[in-house]
């Protein structure tokens, strides 16, 4: 028994320290475990290769005029950045960027959430119609711009001609500043809303129907079983749709190129296709990077807030 | 013993042969109506000269340069590679010089003036030149019959822009006109304006950006004129709607775009006869050319190679085989070649008679890589000016301020 006692109280290398170097034993040979480095090595390879020396080589290229074509780099320091502040396309961009972001992200919310409480129940017609709500998400964004473009076209599209029909006046859905955001939100929408209406039709698996019998025995109509029920316990659901759909608005970039082009005159250009413009229309990359080194801190900052929530929920 | 000498020797012969072929990087555009053409002339190619191999790959045209830039910054460019007259003078520091393989005026004066300007860099020849194209105008037959109006044959009696426009105000009267031109939402299409009030993108020296601001002027009031009297549709400019499906449908009067519209309109039919006719004028005549070229890099892998196909297919015979082979759609580049155009010829005479009126100095204006730089951010101060959502001074100053961060670049 003494023995045992004597064991449990002698210092172990391989529990002390999780490098397994137990600096707090006097006189002993240090022993370093290499296996959980090892296992590690691949992925922080690729980390350090794909993420890290690429931002710091960015930030880099941001300090230059680079001629890409030359293979040339030239130092002027913080001249990307002071130029930046005085682009009034730089401004806009960021701008189109927070006005797509705010109303593309609540707008999937609502819409996919919706969608899925009306097809829950699994019904010929009803996983028919999530096939169909599935499908724009798998069409390519060359399809997707293409088909918006001639429904949205002025003169000879659907929608405004449908509009000419009923006696209503025609809307310059992208030939116009405000139309032409609205158009951009509704095909990215209505491209996106079937991801997250999975997502959703998830997330409401998950709740057991002894609740909703038990507030249908209380008295509880639909909206509120809805609103006390589902809506709760959707929160982690909704809360992963909020953060994946933030991150899409972002990266937004596709649909938008080939369906206004960032026009008319620069109203739905976003911060993504500002900066391929000026690394790869003007052939200016360090001013491209540096735009991108300005938005950091507020992708950093809506990455904190991600795990905030997420750790909050409980999540993780 | 013999038989094992002969053996030996038959395979050394091919170990050699094999040592000495050579595989050569091609980057070509995408493009559904040369793609397969080009790669069966190179296969020719490969035919004719043992060896000699290629390896083409396509890319799409939104990501050209971005594939040529990483390829170049890798320090491994193509062999060859096709380029449009916008980027050819972009890589023209790369580019493989071929005056080193040949006589360069000889080789210069097989080309018209037009064509020269994007193949010159100082005193090198940085291309050849497969194919030319030209931006044209494309009228309904039956529409304008409607109207009764007869569409001038005679390039002595072409409409001034006045004239331009008072003809498609009186089309756009009959009901079953309901566009009047479509008219394709580029820099390189309102150049034409540009041009034809003889004013210029760039200065001669380089260094200022619309030097002659009265032809700028009347260009750029000209064509919101015609937005305004909704005789350009807006689903056009500034909605990017391609002009050739807008006149396809049959109620569009004229389209305003190029001879590469006339292969789909031809071959895939029109529910109306339609016609070509010459571009309008203010000061001059003027129509842009364009086109497509192959080019080589000097720090390619198999320059010299690659030279030889250049070359090649900068032989009259060569370019008129692909030219016809295209079905006769694209014009030639190169000074009497007779080419036979085929079921386009006379869609083509009045652009080719554009062409032939048109000063040299507009392919050196649009051959300035500064102009290729700056073709986004001019659209945009197009758009906003031409649907009144700028004023004249307010674009024409931004243009200044966005044609000097560019030209006053310095060079590395």
């Amino acid at each position: 028994m003494a023995s045992i006692d004597s064991r449990a109280t002698e210092p172990d290398t391989r529990k002390g320290h999780p490098s397994g170097i137990d600096g707090n034993a006097p006189g002993r040979r240090f022993e370093f475990k290499w296996a959980p480095y090892l296992f590690l090595l691949p992925t922080v390879g690729f980390l350090c290769v794909f993420s890290i020396l690429p931002m710091f080589s960015g930030f880099w290229m941001s300090l230059h005029r680079v001629d890409v074509i030359r293979g040339t780099f030239n130092f002027i320091g913080l001249a990307n950045y002071t130029r930046l502040f005085h682009d009034s396309q730089f401004g806009l961009s960021i701008f189109n960027t927070a006005w797509y972001t705010l109303t593309v992200v609540p707008l999937i919310v609502v819409a996919s959430i919706a969608i899925a409480v009306c097809l829950r129940e699994s019904r010929p017609a009803r996983l028919l119609a999530r096939v169909g709500f599935y499908i724009p998400f798998v069409l390519s964004p060359v399809v997707v711009a293409t088909s918006w473009k001639w429904l949205l076209n002025e003169d000879l599209g659907v929608i405004d001609g449908f509009m000419k029909w009923a006696g209503l006046s025609t809307i310059p859905w992208l030939s116009a500043d405000f139309p032409a955001r609205v158009s951009v939100v509704l095909a990215s929408v209505w491209n996106l809303v079937g991801f997250y209406m999975l997502m959703v039709l998830a997330g409401l698996s998950q709740i057991s129907h002894d609740l909703y019998e038990a507030a249908r025995i209380e008295g509880a109509n639909r909206w509120r079983q809805f609103w006390h029920i589902t809506l709760p316990l959707l929160r982690p659901t909704i809360l992963l749709i909020v953060i994946l759909a933030t991150i899409h608005a972002t990266q937004a970039f596709e649909t938008i190129l080939l369906l206004t082009d960032g026009g008319p005159g620069g109203a739905t250009r976003l911060v993504v296709q500002n900066m391929y413009q000026a690394a790869f229309g003007r052939l200016e990359p360090g001013y491209g990077v540096a735009q991108a080194v300005v938005l950091m801190p507020v992708i950093l900052c809506v990455a904190w807030l991600q795990m905030r929530l997420f750790k909050e929920e409980g999540i993780f | 013993m013999h038989r094992l000498v002969v053996c030996v020797a038959a395979g050394l012969l091919i170990a050699v042969s094999v040592s000495e072929a050579k595989t050569l990087s091609v980057l070509l555009l995408a493009n559904a109506s040369t793609q397969t053409q080009i790669q069966q002339l190179l296969k020719e190619y490969s035919a004719e000269n043992s060896g000699i191999d290629f390896n083409v790959s396509i890319v799409p045209y939104s990501s050209f340069t971005a594939k040529v830039n990483t390829l170049v910054a890798g320090g491994e460019p193509p062999d060859i590679l096709e380029v449009t007259t916008a980027y050819i003078q972009t890589y023209a520091d790369l580019a493989l010089d071929l005056t080193q393989y040949t006589d360069r005026s000889e080789l210069l004066n097989r080309y018209l003036p037009s064509y020269q300007a994007f193949i010159k860099s100082g005193n090198k020849v940085i291309g050849i030149p497969i194919e030319a194209t030209i931006n044209g105008l494309f009228y309904n037959k039956n529409l304008f019959a409607q109207a009764g109006i007869t569409v001038s044959a005679d390039p002595a009696h072409i409409w001034t822009w006045m004239q331009f426009k008072e003809t498609l105000e009186r089309v756009m009267k009959l009901r079953s006109c309901r566009i009047g031109v479509a008219y394709d939402c580029s820099v390189q299409r309102w150049s034409n304006l540009l041009y034809q009030a003889n004013g210029r993108w760039i200065s001669t020296d380089g260094r200022q950006i619309l030097p002659d601001r009265q032809a700028a002027t009347q260009a750029l009031t000209f064509f919101r004129g015609l937005i305004e009297a909704k005789l350009v549709p807006t689903s056009s400019w500034p909605g990017k709607t391609d002009g050739g499906p807008l006149f396809k449908t049959g109620v569009t009067a004229m389209m305003w775009a190029g001879n590469w519209e006339l292969k789909t309109l031809v071959e895939g039919g029109t529910l109306f006869p339609f016609g070509t006719t010459f571009f309008p004028k203010d000061a001059i005549r003027a129509a842009c050319p364009g086109g497509e070229f192959v080019m080589g890099f000097a720090k390619s892998q198999n320059h010299d190679d690659a030279a030889k196909v250049l070359l090649w297919w900068a032989k009259p015979e060569t370019t008129k085989r692909y030219l016809e082979s295209l079905g006769g759609s694209l014009l030639s580049p190169m000074q009497n070649l007779p080419v036979n155009y085929g079921k386009y010829t006379e869609y083509l005479k009045p652009m080719l008679d554009d062409l032939s009126a048109t000063p040299d100095w507009v392919a050196e204006d649009l051959a300035r890589p500064q102009l290729n730089l700056l073709q986004n951010d001019l659209l945009d101060q197009l758009i906003l000016y031409s649907t009144g959502r700028a004023g004249l001074d307010a674009t024409l100053s931004r243009i200044d301020q966005l044609g000097s961060q560019v030209l006053n670049r310095p060079k590395q």
